[in-house]
């Protein structure tokens, strides 16, 4: 059970109410227990001397009374004449007088001359020389003696005739009813007992006056010799007495008598009953007011916590109705108010990050999440209805932060976001759903905003301060439902088609095209299947000759990346790599290629074959600084010469790429690496960038090839490049020959290498080694004497 | 005891040598806290018996209710009266088997003479009076003698010879065995002395006694 603070402070005020008490009342007890055990002690040594007192004084007047009768004259003229039978009959008579039950005459010299109650014992010894010594000299003597299992006084006076002639002893006996007189003669203890040993080690009462039957056991236990010398506490039989055993004199060659007094202390205790009781009614009653007092006390304690509990359980759901006023001055009252204040704070907190959450800091505008909520929202509210969702994204922004910074960005986005919102407004919900882009969401139906207008609403120029920037604006448009009902596929599908609105020229509004997409689930699968394949080594490097056009002989080869699906069977390259450019993966396989292909251009050098083998890379490898690093690593772990690398990029790629990736390729060209510029003459390189670039080959594009016999402007565009390529000291590679009249035409004009499908398409390793040794171009070989 | 009483008496036979026929015993009598012992009681009786004393009268009185003596040494054949000189009077009785007599005396009034002619003591007391008590000890024989206040017996002119010298004291106990010495007189007095057992001093009346 869990106890509450109202429980514990009661329980916690009984229990110590309890102790006290029950302290206090064993403090009493024993206090009250120990008193009366010693004011009984000394009642009981005061009473043992008491009861010999009054033995003494009562044995006393008995022996006045045989001394008296010891003076009869008649009696000590009968016992002078040796009168027998008068003696016995008188001592008879007298003995009555005296309550005595025996009476004897006994001869000077200690022989009894005559008994009252045996008539045998004439003769016989009286033996108590002591008493007899006693009666001589003092006139009289007196002691208790046991015989027969009775006590009596046995009183001895010597029969003056004038002197002595004989004595006389009375035996009173020391019953009950005496020792009830003795005890109403004084306050005696209840309870006397008179013992003696029965000569065979066992003692036994010889009288008693005793008002409790069974204290009998306590005073004499089982027949054993009292050893109550000193008052002592008996503990038996259920009761408590204090027994007090003192010997009584008795003459030589008796049994010792003692006398026992006991003292109840059960009795004594009685009269502390009422005691008891008032001390249980006080305990009682002091637990009562107690309970009623801790009850009011809690109550005045925990009913307001409980109240705040339950008003803390209020808050932490997020009810934040303010709460009553508490006038009370106390803790409660100031906790109760704190709560309170609290509350608000934390209302007003949360409102600001829950606005911080959905807004964008910079442009004031809802935030992804905002959009997409909001997106959600409108999608959710019966059936779709047809919606646009437009990404605008700014091509240029990268340049312009590189160029005039952060700063400069935060008010270009203000400006754009300000005016698309403008555009937009009232119907269309305007969002800053990425750093350099916004989302425009409006109904279809309405009237709305087209992507031509937003483009204009963007503006062209903008101006701030000195410096105005060219605005290029990009769009991608996703149609609901068409493009999907989902908020944030609806926003990463526009994404995507804004992607690819960045890549164009000019014009650059997309709309959403699945078939365009890289980034559907089945694509997904296909990159994870990639790593898969990477890390089976499902990939192979296919090798397509590169001729030497004025040797002709093969010179070289390009390693182009094939992979054979386990399921799909044959991937299209340009479709797995454009991906893995997009999802990230390209390094991995350019990695992979690098090693393959400078392990085999490592195998080939060995063989003796002079093959230079190219290897393509993605511009997303620039990003890699360690790069360089692990060519360097993987040239020398396999033993491959440098020159026998060539490492192609394609020309759009290497476009205004940051200096961080033209470092890169330089690092990669001073180990003697030589790079090659692929796709050359479709981009937009002007000469002054590419001499920035350490590059030793130019790769004329495909396209000026292909037409080569039939356009006379391809002939002049290829034949500038080779020259131009020639002059600023370029090798020329030209792909995609695929007629014997366009290589002729190619090696006249002094083009170094060539490939294409006229010579041969990618090969497979066995393939490609045949082409080499058995073909109309067998390889250039490094000659060996 | 005897021991140390034969050895002093031969010291004082050898210190005090006297003719044959005129030998003498001194006896100082003490009790046990050494305080001379009086009114005891000499006899010698021996190789020689002593002469009979001639016939003597005796008076005993009786004044404040106390015998005029507390032993009265007589011989055999002598005669004893009591006398009351009080103004009460007085119930003179004795049980002794040498003479039993009962006389109610008046004031002034005196019992005819009491002739005792057997030896031993008698012991007279006063029916009305039990403190009253005097003693007769009536010797066969003229050895004999009655302690004075010093505690001193002296026997005088005693012819030679072993004797047995008898002790008697009103106050030894009872029922005891008579307390004798044997002596051997010579020419020179024998000197010898003896310490007596007595029962003490009966309280007047009811105070305090032993108790048993």
């Amino acid at each position: 059970m869990r106890l509450g603070f109202r429980n514990r402070l009661a329980g916690f005020l009984l229990v110590s109410l309890i102790l006290v008490q029950t302290v206090t009342a064993g403090f009493v007890y024993s206090f009250t227990q120990k008193a009366l055990v010693e004011q009984g002690k000394k009642q009981l040594s005061a009473s043992s001397d008491l009861f010999v007192h009054q033995l003494d004084a009562l044995s006393q007047r008995v022996a006045e009374g045989v001394h008296i009768l010891s003076l009869d004259f008649a009696l000590r003229q009968a016992i002078a004449l040796q009168n027998s039978q008068t003696v016995l009959s008188a001592l008879r008579n007298h003995g009555r007088r005296v309550g005595a039950t025996r009476m004897r005459l006994i001869a000077l010299d200690g022989t009894i001359e005559g008994d009252t109650l045996d008539a045998t014992a004439a003769g016989k010894a009286f033996g108590y020389d002591d008493l007899l010594d006693g009666a001589a000299a003092e006139g009289r003597a007196t002691a208790v003696v046991a015989f027969d299992g009775h006590a009596y006084w046995t009183v001895l006076v010597p029969v003056m005739a004038p002197t002595p002639i004989a004595y006389i002893s009375a035996d009173i006996p020391l019953d009950d009813a005496m020792m009830d007189t003795l005890r109403q003669l004084s306050s005696l203890p209840r309870e006397i007992l008179l013992v003696a040993d029965r000569g065979d080690g066992k003692w036994r009462s010889l009288a008693s006056c005793l008002e409790n039957a069974e204290i009998l056991d306590q005073l004499l236990p089982l027949g054993e010799p009292p050893s109550a010398v000193q008052p002592s506490l008996m503990n038996s039989h259920g009761r408590r007495d204090l027994v007090l055993a003192k010997s009584l004199r008795t003459p030589a060659g008796s049994s010792p008598v003692l006398v026992v007094l006991g003292l109840s202390l059960d009795d004594a205790f009685r009269q502390y009953e009422p005691v008891v009781l008032v001390l249980v009614a006080i305990l009682a009653a002091g637990m009562s007011v107690a309970l009623f007092g801790t009850t009011l006390i809690a109550r005045s304690v925990a009913k307001p916590i409980e109240a705040l509990a339950k008003v803390a359980a209020r808050i932490a759901t997020g009810d934040y109705a303010p709460l009553p006023w508490v006038p009370q001055p106390d803790e409660i009252g100031q906790l109760s108010n704190a709560l309170g204040d609290m509350a608000l704070a934390i209302q007003e907190r949360e409102e600001h990050i829950l606005h911080q959450a959905r807004h964008d800091v910079i442009t004031g505008l809802p935030n992804r999440m905002a959009m997409t909520d909001a997106i959600a929202f409108d999608l959710a509210n019966g059936q779709p209805k047809p919606f646009t969702l437009m990404m605008i994204g700014l091509p240029r922004l990268q340049e312009i932060v590189n160029t005039v910074g952060h700063d400069f960005r935060d008010h270009l986005m203000r400006h754009v976001g300000d005016r698309l919102r403008r555009a937009a407004a009232p119907e269309g919900l305007v969002a800053r759903v990425a750093d350099s882009g916004f989302a425009v969401w409006q109904q279809s139906e309405t009237p709305q905003v087209s992507p031509k207008q937003m483009i204009q609403a963007v503006g062209e120029i903008f101006r701030q301060g000195d410096i105005a920037v060219d605005i290029a604006t990009a769009i991608g448009i996703v149609r609901v439902p068409d493009h999907g009902t989902d908020a944030s596929l609806l926003l990463q599908r526009a994404d995507i088609a804004l992607h690819q609105a960045l890549l164009l020229p000019d014009d650059r509004i997309v709309f959403y095209d699945p078939g365009r997409d890289p980034h559907r689930s089945d694509h997904l699968t296909l990159m994870s299947d990639l790593r898969e394949a990477l890390d089976r080594n499902e990939l192979r490097l296919h090798y397509q000759p590169k001729i030497k056009l004025a040797a002709g002989r093969v010179g070289g080869a390009e390693a182009l990346v094939r992979w054979t699906h386990a399921r799909r069977g044959f991937v299209a390259p340009d479709q797995f790599i454009a991906m893995a450019e997009e999802t990230g993966n390209i390094r991995r396989l350019t990695n992979w290629a690098l090693a393959t292909g400078i392990a085999q251009a490592a195998e080939w050098q060995r063989r003796g074959f002079e093959l230079r083998l190219s290897v393509n890379l993605s511009v997303r490898d620039l990003g890699d600084k360690s790069l360089p690093d692990r060519v360097r690593d993987l040239l020398e772990n396999y033993g491959a010469r440098p020159e026998n690398i060539v490492l192609e990029i394609t020309e759009s790629a290497i476009m205004g790429e940051p200096d961080d990736a033209i470092a890169v390729l330089r690092r990669l060209a001073d180990q003697g690496i030589d790079l090659s510029i692929d796709d050359f003459g479709v981009g937009q390189s002007s000469f002054t960038y590419l001499r920035r670039l350490p590059v030793r080959e130019l790769k004329i594009d495909k396209s000026f090839v292909l037409n080569l016999a039939e356009s006379s402007e391809d002939a002049v565009i290829v034949r500038s490049i080779v020259e131009l390529g020639h002059n600023l000291g370029y090798k020329v590679t030209a792909e995609g020959i695929e007629t014997e009249a366009a290589m002729q035409f190619l090696a006249d004009l002094g083009c170094d290498y060539g490939q294409g499908y006229h010579m041969a398409k990618a090969l497979p390793l066995d393939g490609f080694e045949k082409f080499i040794v058995g073909g109309r171009w067998p390889a250039l070989t490094l000659v060996t004497s | 005891m005897k021991p140390i009483l034969a050895l002093v008496a031969t010291v004082c036979l050898l210190l005090f040598s006297s003719p044959v026929w005129a030998g003498s015993l001194i006896l100082q009598l003490t009790d046990s806290d050494g305080n001379p012992v009086s009114d005891a009681v000499v006899k010698l009786t021996g190789d020689t018996p002593g002469a009979v004393l001639s016939h003597q009268s005796h008076i005993i009185d009786q004044r404040d209710e106390t015998f005029s003596v507390y032993v009265l040494l007589i011989s055999v054949g002598d005669d004893v009266t009591f006398r009351n000189s009080d103004q009460t009077r007085h119930h003179v009785y004795s049980f002794s088997p040498l003479g039993q007599f009962e006389y109610l005396l008046a004031p002034g009034e005196k019992s005819p003479p009491i002739l005792l002619s057997k030896p031993g003591v008698v012991a007279v007391g006063c029916n009305i009076h039990d403190r009253m008590i005097t003693h007769i000890y009536v010797s066969d024989t003229a050895w004999a003698a009655r302690s004075d206040p010093q505690g001193q017996v002296e026997i005088k002119d005693v012819p030679n010879g072993t004797y047995v010298a008898h002790i008697w004291h009103p106050k030894l106990r009872p029922g005891k065995p008579e307390l004798a010495e044997t002596v051997t007189l010579g020419d020179s007095p024998v000197k010898l002395s003896s310490v007596l057992q007595l029962l003490p001093d009966r309280p007047k009346s009811g105070g305090e006694y032993r108790r048993y």
